[in-house]
């Protein structure tokens, strides 16, 4: 069907922001499941907010594009670069992506995912865990450094791509 | 594979600078856990992990692999950022060189992307001041 030059570059325009939006939301689910799981707050803690346009809905694993924000498409919105910037809002995110030194306690539950590392502490990052004779006394449930490895191991890239595979099939 | 060549591509350089500093500074590496903790004595931390082993490239070498690397410079605390920044050089430094290391026809050509950081934190408990760079590399393995 013919359609008039304006709307084909609207429809281009939304396909980008459904593809981003899309791969927004393949982003926080695989950092869901990359990441720690003890309660499962911290993994139902992924936001995406697109500064100057609107917060994301606090959503829960798995995610899914209805927990990412509407994004314009008008030419002049477009022009602006909205992006969506994904931050998880516990208070102990920067401890929990082993980006900073923190105070573990066992909170005296189980955890939700598996455990990776178990042991004795004997630092003060989340997975300084290590082997004891004793019982063990400490717990992990991701791996030492599991944030950094998925940016910079090619697990973000990966993410992305499907994410935006998805975007644009669904919009044809 | 060669996982272990390429962690020693890696490792062998930053040990080595480290230990040519007057005092050394002792380098700890995956899986050790004998890490002096709870004391003010200034030491390293090097965590390197493993992303994507294969993927589908232009080439046809499918012996590559990217992951990230992880520095953390612990210093005593409450005397400021100077030291720990001389330290955090140091290995900037060495992730530097690891770039510009030409390929040969075997070992671990191995390429680091940019360095994030340094950023530093100092939290109440803790004794350490810490300062931390970390960076993607892409390693391949030359038969």
């Amino acid at each position: 069907m013919d359609r008039p030059l304006g709307q084909l570059n609207r429809d281009v325009r939304r396909q980008i922001q459904s593809a981003a939006r899309h791969a927004a939301a393949e982003i926080m689910n695989d950092l869901a499941k990359a990441g720690p799981v003890w309660s499962g707050e911290f993994s139902n803690s992924w936001v995406a907010n697109a500064p100057g346009v609107g917060e994301g809905r606090q959503g829960s694993y798995p995610y899914t594009i209805r927990d990412t924000p509407r994004l314009p498409d008008t030419i002049k919105a477009v022009a602006r670069n909205p992006k969506l910037v994904i931050v998880n809002t516990t208070d102990y995110a920067m401890q929990a992506m082993d980006l900073e030194e923190g105070y573990f306690i066992n909170p005296g539950t189980e955890p939700l995912g598996p455990v990776v590392l178990e042991g004795k502490r004997y630092g003060r990052m989340r997975a300084d865990i290590g082997p004891s004779e004793e019982d063990p006394t400490s717990r992990a449930t991701a791996p030492q450094d599991w944030f950094v490895n998925y940016v910079n191991g090619g697990g973000m890239q990966k993410s992305l791509e499907n994410g935006i595979k998805i975007g644009f099939a669904r919009e044809n | 594979m060669n996982y272990q060549a390429i962690r020693a591509a890696v490792e062998n350089p930053l040990l080595s600078a480290f230990g040519a500093l007057v005092p050394a500074v002792p380098v700890f590496f995956d899986n050790i856990t004998a890490v002096p903790a709870n004391t003010t004595t200034e030491y390293v931390r090097v965590n390197i992990t493993f992303g994507l082993t294969t993927e589908p490239t232009l080439t046809t070498s499918l012996d590559s692999v990217r992951g990230a690397l992880v520095i953390r410079v612990f210093s005593e605390k409450g005397r400021g950022p100077a030291r720990n920044q001389t330290l955090i050089d140091t290995a900037t430094t060495v992730i530097q060189n690891l770039s510009t290391t030409p390929k040969g026809i075997t070992g671990v050509f191995l390429r680091t992307g940019a360095i994030n950081g340094p950023t530093f934190s100092s939290t109440e408990e803790a004794p350490h001041f810490v300062g931390r760079i970390d960076s993607s590399y892409v390693a391949t393995v030359l038969p």
